[in-house]
């Protein structure tokens, strides 16, 4: 049985308790989440006041979605995704060698965390150089005679790029969520698969790579979430170039925004918004489902 | 044992060590492949000038002046000011209103509870690009453009995620611990001060220094808002824009080499407490 509610003073205290929290969403979240939903709708510049800016109904949302560039950037970010499958499938593969129980992993682990943490400017730095034509990943490449390859200057490389230096990048994250999904299976299942005469290679894909579809969605899904909204990367790597070959969604709004065409901005927001809105309810759907079980 | 499972037995032996072996190749591999920009990055931040960059031996030169010469090319120490300035007040009040919150979500009773913190769940949905627009506009409103104010104000009013980790975590916590303390007289606050915050310790500790990081590294916001502020991380993007040519490649390398020092050293101390928090959240999921 539930205890009964002391009434008033316990309520008062417990509102008190989380009103800084709520002041805090509500001035820095929710505000501004309605003011940007109605810039869209208006045709807003920034100059003046938005509520003095005259109606533009669909105007801006059109205006977005007539623009090629618009589509190119994002048909860019869904390239960019990619390096989600790829990521994880490389994690995973660490995270199997890591859960053998070896000697040493600890610092294993530690070291495959150290881009994780180490700060994002500083690694595209890092990633300029090592991309430049004169650099050490061609150097490694002359070595299996493999000419010199213009990283940043030719489309598809400059896109290769930036994919190898997010995953090279958020390779940690992934490797330890694997490691703690691993840690949640029976001995005992894989056990039993061997008994019946599973080989390794049959138990991985009959049994542990099935058991760790719950990491791997949620993995997929913040990938997503996080690869749609990409920007520092691609903005300091390559500028968006060669040719606007990875120019991404949240850098052509910042590109509307700085051309004071803010309210073209906060459509392509939207739009970023009704994606990840969409990718969180098949989440949610789907951890509802799973808690059924 | 008979000799036919001995000889079982013996392959099965023989096939692990070659799988450890196998296992300890791939595995030193791929720390090579997280470890070799540093090593690369270093010795580049080394090196004489701009024209011996691109050698083929690594560490030839070694120029350790370029770390102090940096100082004077480049705003570093305004940065690592500015950084301390938004991390320091942020973390320290932003937790204790976190903690706040987290306690009231996890023992006390009020009405809608359930409702609010499926709010505040629906706010971490938010992407921020959506926001980031009318938040400048906001701030621009305040005359805070420039400032570092746009980074610590809103950190000041709690994080959201770490109101989750809290709460999960003070559910452990037996009510009875609370309820007697009520009986010794204790209101809700003098129990979050005098029981909690101290039981909380090492999970807020773990948090802390997550938050640490992410406000160190982030770059987006303080880009947007401050940049007349630079926190380190500014200052560092600042070497690789497009129309700015005053820095050298070399200086670019040691200057961002000092600028993740301070993270690196955090993430050294507490390497096996940040690792198991990420473990132990990976398993929540």
């Amino acid at each position: 049985m539930k205890k009964r509610y002391k009434g008033y003073r316990e309520n008062l205290v417990g509102y008190l308790f989380i009103l800084p929290v709520f002041i805090g969403v509500l001035l820095f979240a929710l505000y501004p989440l309605g003011y940007s939903f109605l810039s869209t709708f208006k045709n807003w510049s920034g100059l003046r006041p938005l509520l003095e800016t005259r109606w533009a109904n669909f105007e801006m949302y059109k205006r977005v979605l007539r623009d090629n560039l618009f589509w190119k950037s994002f048909l860019n970010t869904l390239i960019t995704l990619l390096g989600v499958p790829i990521g994880l499938a490389i994690s995973i593969f660490i995270a199997l060698l890591l859960n053998r129980g070896l000697k040493g992993t600890h610092a294993y682990r530690v070291i495959f965390y150290i881009p994780v943490v180490s700060s994002l400017t500083a690694i595209i730095i890092l990633w300029k150089g090592m991309l430049a034509v004169q650099g050490p990943l061609n150097d490694i490449l002359a070595v299996f005679r493999i000419k010199a390859i213009n990283w940043l200057g030719e489309p598809t490389y400059a896109r290769i790029g930036l994919i190898g230096m997010c995953v090279w990048k958020g390779l940690g994250i992934s490797i330890l969520f694997y490691i703690a999904g691993l840690q949640g299976i029976p001995e005992t299942y894989k056990e039993a698969a061997r008994i019946d005469g599973a080989n390794e290679w049959q138990v991985f894909w009959k049994i542990t790579l099935p058991l760790l579809w719950p990491t791997t969605f949620f993995m997929v899904v913040t990938g997503i979430i996080n690869g749609m909204q990409l920007y520092v990367e691609p903005d300091l790597l390559t500028n968006g170039g060669p040719g606007n070959a990875t120019r991404t969604l949240v850098m052509y709004l910042f590109d509307r925004f700085g051309a004071r065409r803010v309210s073209e901005a906060s459509v392509v927001a939207w739009i970023l918004a009704f994606f990840v809105f969409v990718v969180t309810s098949i989440q949610f759907a789907y951890n509802m489902r799973r808690e059924k079980r | 044992m008979t000799t036919v499972a001995k000889k079982k037995y013996m392959s099965k032996r023989k096939r692990k060590l070659i799988v450890d072996i196998f296992s300890y190749i791939v595995l030193t591999l791929g720390a090579f492949a997280m470890i070799a920009p540093f090593i690369w990055m270093l010795s580049t931040a080394l090196k004489k000038d701009q024209f011996h960059i691109y050698g083929r031996k690594l560490f030839d030169q070694l120029y350790f002046s370029n770390f102090i010469k940096v100082f004077k090319t480049i705003p570093l120490l305004e940065g690592f000011k500015n950084s301390v300035l938004v991390a320091v007040p942020s973390i320290i009040v932003g937790t204790f209103v976190s903690g706040m919150a987290a306690y009231a979500f996890a023992k006390i009773k009020f009405k809608f509870k359930t409702t609010l913190f499926l709010l505040l769940l629906g706010v971490t949905m938010i992407p921020f690009p959506v926001i980031m627009i009318p938040q400048y506009y906001i701030f621009t409103s305040l005359d805070w453009i420039g400032t570092l104010y746009p980074l610590i104000v809103p950190k000041l009013f709690g994080n959201i995620m770490m109101i989750f980790f809290l709460r999960q975590y003070l559910q452990n916590i037996p009510d009875a611990l609370i309820e007697s303390a009520k009986i010794d007289g204790a209101n809700h606050f003098q129990i979050f001060l005098r029981i909690i915050l101290p039981l909380l310790g090492p999970a807020l500790a773990a948090q802390m220094i997550m938050w640490f990081m992410g406000i160190w590294n982030d770059y987006l916001a303080p880009y947007m808002f401050s940049s007349k502020s630079p926190t380190l991380p500014v200052v560092i993007a600042s070497l690789v824009s497009f129309t700015d040519t005053r820095t050298e490649t070399h200086f670019n390398m040691a200057a961002s080499i000092l600028s993740m020092l301070p993270v690196l050293a955090v993430y050294a101390i507490f390497q096996k407490q940040i690792i198991d928090s990420v473990i132990l959240s990976g398993m929540k999921e």
